[in-house]
C-alpha cells in the first residue's frame, strides 16, 4: 500500500462557480449601470402606476374625470375655430361627427412615463418640479392638439381617421414625451456645464 | 440642425412614416395580420384542458381583421350526450366569438420598436443584437397577451366551456390584469424600455476617429 507523502503540496481545486453566484454576478454586472437602475426603478413605478390606474374606483372616478375635461377643453376650441360641437361627458359631437375621449386618448399615461422617469432621475427638487411643470403643460397641450385634430380628421378626410388615431398620434405623443424627457435631461447637463 | 435630439426625432419620424407608407400601402398589415394568426394558432389552437380555438380572417368589420372562435371538447361532449338523450342525430353548440384588431395588439408596437432601432446610432452589429432580442420580447408580450386574453374568455364561460378559473377572485385578478395587458399604449411603453435598455447604453454619437500609426523613420532622441 502506498503511504501519503505528507510534503506533497495540495493541488489547488478552482471551484466552478454555482449557479446562484452566477446569476450574482450578471445582477451585479446589470446593477452597474447606470441607465439599467433607472430603467429597473422606471418599471417598477409604471407597473404600480397601471395597478393603480386600473382598478374601477380610479378609472370610475380620477380617468372619466380627465376625459370630461379634456372633451370639454377640445370642444371649446373646437367650437373657436366654427365646429359648433356639443359635449356630454367624455363625447364630443356634432352632427357630422363625434368622438370619445377613451383609455389611451385621455393622455394619462404619457403623463405617468413622465412623472415616473423624472421622479427617479437622480436632480433636485426644484430642477424635479421645473421639469414637471413645463412637461406636464406641454403634454396637455399635445393631448389637446390630439383631439383637435383627430376630430378635423374626421370631419375633413374620415378615411383617414383610423391611421390617425392609431398610428400616427399615439407614436407621436410617446416620441414627444420621450423628447419632452430628453429635453430635461438635457438641461441638467448643460446647468451642471454651467456651474 | 444642432440640437442632436430635434434631429434624432425627425430622423425617427421620417424613418416611422416611410415604413408606416409601406405597411399601409403594400400589404404589410395583411402579412402582419397572417404571422399573427399563424403564431396564434401556433400556441392556442388546443388551449389548456380540452380548450379548442380556431383563427380565422375576419371580414365583417372594417376595423377588425382577425376572428378567435372558442370551443370545448367537453362543451362538444356534453352536447352529444345530450342529443343523445334527447334521441337527435345532430346538435349545435355555441362557440364564443370575438373579433381584433391585429395591428392595434401587436403590429404597431413591433413597426416602432423597429423605427427606434433605425433611428439610433448605434453599430449594425448592435442594432441587429437588439432587433433580435427586443423582438424575441416584443414576440413573447404578444403571445403572453393573447393567451391571457384566451384564459379570460374560457374562464368567463367556464360554465359553458368546463375549463378556465372557477374562483371569482381569480377571475377578477386575469381580468385586472387583462384590462392592464390590453392596453396598446403598454405595448409602445414596454417597445421603449427595450430600445433604452438594449441602444441607449451603446449610442456612439461622435464614433471615434481613426488612429493613424505612422512609423517613425528615424528616432530623434533629444
Amino acid at each position: 500500500m502506498a503511504k501519503k507523502n505528507p510534503n506533497t503540496p495540495a493541488e489547488e481545486v478552482v471551484a466552478s462557480p454555482s449557479l446562484i453566484e452566477k446569476m450574482a454576478l450578471v445582477w451585479k454586472r446589470f446593477n452597474s449601470q447606470l441607465i439599467n437602475r433607472l430603467l429597473l426603478r422606471f418599471v417598477g413605478l409604471m407597473t404600480l402606476f397601471y395597478l393603480v390606474w386600473a382598478s374601477p374606483f380610479i378609472q370610475k372616478t380620477f380617468v372619466a374625470f380627465i376625459a370630461t375635461l379634456y372633451a370639454k377643453a377640445g370642444g371649446f376650441l373646437l367650437n373657436l375655430m366654427g365646429y359648433g360641437v356639443s359635449v356630454h361627458q367624455d363625447i364630443v359631437s356634432s352632427n357630422a361627427f363625434s368622438i370619445s375621449i377613451k383609455n389611451g386618448c385621455d393622455g394619462i399615461e404619457g403623463l405617468a412615463i413622465f412623472l415616473c422617469a423624472i421622479a427617479i432621475y437622480p436632480a433636485t427638487i426644484a430642477q424635479k418640479a421645473k421639469g414637471l411643470g413645463y412637461g406636464i403643460v406641454f403634454l396637455v397641450l399635445l393631448n389637446l392638439l390630439r383631439i383637435v385634430t383627430l376630430y378635423m380628421t374626421g370631419i375633413h378626410f374620415p378615411s383617414l381617421f383610423d391611421v390617425m388615431h392609431e398610428s400616427i398620434w399615439q407614436i407621436l405623443f410617446i416620441a414627444l414625451t420621450l423628447v419632452a424627457l430628453f429635453v430635461w435631461i438635457d438641461s441638467l447637463n448643460k446647468e451642471k456645464v454651467s456651474e | 440642425m444642432k440640437n442632436p435630439i430635434i434631429k434624432s426625432l425627425l430622423l425617427f419620424l421620417g424613418i416611422y412614416f416611410t415604413l408606416l407608407v409601406c405597411v399601409n400601402f403594400g400589404g404589410g398589415k395583411e402579412q402582419f395580420a397572417n404571422f399573427y394568426r399563424s403564431q396564434a394558432e401556433l400556441f392556442y389552437q388546443s388551449f389548456g384542458d380540452g380548450g379548442e380555438v380556431e383563427i380565422k380572417k375576419y371580414k365583417k368589420e372594417k376595423h377588425f381583421d382577425t376572428l378567435f372562435i372558442l370551443t370545448s371538447k367537453k362543451q362538444k361532449q356534453k352536447a352529444i350526450q345530450t342529443a343523445r338523450r334527447q334521441g337527435a342525430k345532430t346538435t349545435k353548440i355555441k362557440p364564443v366569438k370575438f373579433p381584433l384588431n391585429t395591428w392595434n395588439a401587436a403590429g404597431l408596437y413591433f413597426l416602432f420598436f423597429l423605427s427606434l432601432i433605425l433611428a439610433t446610432p448605434v453599430t449594425w452589429k448592435n442594432r441587429v443584437k437588439a432587433l433580435f432580442l427586443g423582438g424575441f420580447i416584443l414576440y413573447a408580450f404578444m403571445i403572453a397577451k393573447i393567451g391571457l386574453s384566451l384564459w379570460l374568455k374560457f374562464s368567463i364561460y367556464h360554465e359553458r366551456f368546463g375549463l378556465g378559473v372557477e374562483s371569482d377572485v381569480m377571475l377578477n385578478a386575469i381580468n385586472y390584469l387583462n384590462n392592464i395587458i390590453s392596453v396598446p399604449f403598454l405595448g409602445l411603453i414596454l417597445a421603449t424600455l427595450t430600445w433604452l435598455f438594449f441602444c441607449f447604453p451603446k449610442i456612439q454619437l461622435n464614433p471615434k476617429p481613426k488612429v493613424e500609426i505612422k512609423a517613425l523613420e528615424s528616432s530623434e532622441v533629444v
